[in-house]
């Protein structure tokens, strides 16, 4: 095995546990902000949901960066080692401002400025930026309407209700949660697989490209990991810094995102997780009262998802010269 | 199946007539005193004890009825402020007419000055409340003129305890000082009620619109 498989292997590694480091958040945020468990129940609860996922199904997510991106020639070592270099980086940045971005676009945007560098512009498929494109400013329209619009309907239906209500707002959340964690880890460990598994085809371990136990168990482990050590500057954030969540924030929310990325599926549009469950809330926050979303927060969250591909391109064609230059 | 039924036909919470009904007591109870400094000796035709009662009797209602709705037409501590603000007003005047007797204490001028900005004041409040659901900017209007009226009150008072120690020699001016002191001093209590009012209607004005 050579160096580069073995650098190639951790940065997947590190890249998958920020994965579940900071898109759980976006999971996580609502029953925690809204007591619905402890803190460290709804982690762990969550990480196991992100362990089991990857073993269950999901190849949506790894299929669309594989493929239909760039062209699946262009990828080589050295091409992804730069885009999740670079991932990693957005990952970090976004964390330490505490602002909850797409893991998914981040490598999407290393992905296309590393082959830039490489191939050249001719080797993206403008099909898939396209779809990339139009999920990106899709998914913040379709989690704000939709949580709008389950806040109304939920304010409607609870009108004659009293406060016990907050009960079943609270343990609903336990299996919604749960749920979204689950397709969460299926569909983004996927990313960490498949790039593992083409690693090592290339190095010629294996011989077709078949996801090993062992690559499924790494990558699921990691991603439960990173879910269980909890991204706390963006679970604040999402809980507290939008607006206090409630319980009724947290079962609309989720409900609404749910639903927005059940349809979203259904229908072969791919939506950011993070994009739609941070907009829910925001959606839900308004229906109540307009004035109760801090918007500056939703307008820092809105640049950083735009930011996302341009910024991440960036660093991973500057990264892609040093790369290029040790292997 | 409760809430179902609720759900179907919700039975209507009627916060805001609660609230208003506060409003109303608030001015029976400044009546009240009103009525006792113009005649002392009298049997007041308002009974501030009965007064106060039902006053009371509807903030429990309220509280309840809070406890027991999930979906209030203000923020429910807001809905739970207004109506505290009420209740301890309320009751710091019915304490007034109460010490007024008890200490058996002529009406001075200063009082039925008192009175008269404590009448403004719960008529004022009584008004935000009306205004409150349909007219935001008018409430805070008349919460704008509990304020003005509670900086009277307050220089009112400080005005009358200053005459109070100064004009005190012998033993039973100072105990008659020392009662009138401790009534004036609920007068204030009552004024700085009607400014949380004031206050927690500014707030729901500045959530809401």
């Amino acid at each position: 095995m050579s160096i580069e498989f073995i650098v190639i292997l951790i940065t997947a590694l590190v890249f998958d546990f920020l994965n579940g480091f900071h898109d759980s958040s976006n999971i996580v945020a609502t029953p925690i902000a809204s007591r619905a468990l402890s803190p460290r129940a709804v982690l762990w609860l969550a990480a196991i949901a992100h362990f089991i996922g990857p073993f269950l199904f999901g190849t949506a997510v790894a299929k669309t960066i594989g493929e239909e991106i760039v062209n699946p020639n262009a990828i080589t070592l050295n091409v992804v080692l730069a885009a999740m270099l670079s991932a990693v980086l957005w990952n970090l940045i976004t964390w330490y401002l505490g602002i909850p971005s797409s893991s998914s676009h981040a490598l999407i945007g290393g992905l296309i400025g590393a082959v830039i560098v490489s191939v050249g512009v001719e080797a993206l498929k403008p099909q898939g930026l396209i779809v990339v494109t139009v999920a990106l400013f899709a998914s913040p329209v379709l989690g704000l309407f939709a949580g709008y619009l389950l806040m109304k309907a939920t304010l409607f239906l609870a009108r004659g209700a009293s406060p016990r209500i907050n009960w079943f707002f609270k343990r609903i959340q336990i299996f919604s949660a749960f749920g979204l964690a689950l397709s969460h880890g299926a569909n983004d460990a996927q990313k960490t697989m498949g790039i593992i598994t083409m690693a090592l085809v290339i190095e010629g371990v294996a011989t077709e490209f078949i996801v090993p136990i062992w690559v499924t168990a790494l990558s699921a482990g990691m991603i439960a990991i990173g879910t269980a050590t909890g991204g706390w500057r963006l679970i604040r954030t999402l809980g507290w810094r939008i607006y206090q969540i409630r319980p009724i924030h947290g079962f609309v929310s989720q409900f609404a995102g749910a639903g927005v990325i059940l349809g979203a599926a259904l229908f072969g549009g791919p939506v950011s997780t993070t994009q739609v469950m941070s907009s829910a809330i925001m959606g839900a926050g308004s229906a109540e009262r307009i004035t109760k979303v801090r918007w500056t927060v939703g307008r820092e969250m809105l640049i950083a998802w735009i930011l996302t591909i341009p910024a991440a391109a960036l660093m991973a064609a500057l990264l892609y010269w040093p790369i290029q230059f040790l292997f | 199946m409760q809430w179902f039924r609720n759900m179907v036909r919700p039975e209507k919470n009627d916060f805001l007539k609660l609230l208003i009904e506060q409003g109303n007591h608030a001015i029976l109870i400044v009546e009240a005193l009103e009525e006792y400094l113009r005649e002392p000796g009298k049997p007041t035709k308002k009974n501030a004890k009965q007064v106060e009662r039902d006053a009371d009797e509807i903030q429990r209602i309220l509280v309840y009825e809070l406890n027991d709705t999930f979906v209030t037409p203000l923020d429910r501590e807001d809905i739970h402020a207004l109506s505290r603000a009420l209740d301890n007003f309320i009751d710091y005047v019915y304490t007034t007419v109460e010490e007024l007797q008890i200490f058996q204490l002529a009406p001075t001028p200063a009082l039925l000055g008192f009175s008269e900005l404590l009448k403004d004041m719960a008529s004022s409040m009584q008004l935000a409340v009306e205004r409150l659901q349909d007219h935001g900017g008018v409430a805070v209007q008349h919460a704008t003129n509990v304020k003005k009226l509670e900086n009277q009150i307050e220089d009112l008072y400080r005005k009358t305890v200053a005459e109070l120690f100064s004009n005190t020699e012998t033993v039973p001016e100072l105990i008659e000082m020392l009662k009138m002191r401790e009534v004036v001093r609920h007068i204030s209590n009552a004024a700085d009620q009607g400014v949380i009012f004031a206050d927690t209607v500014m707030d729901i004005n500045i959530k809401v619109y």
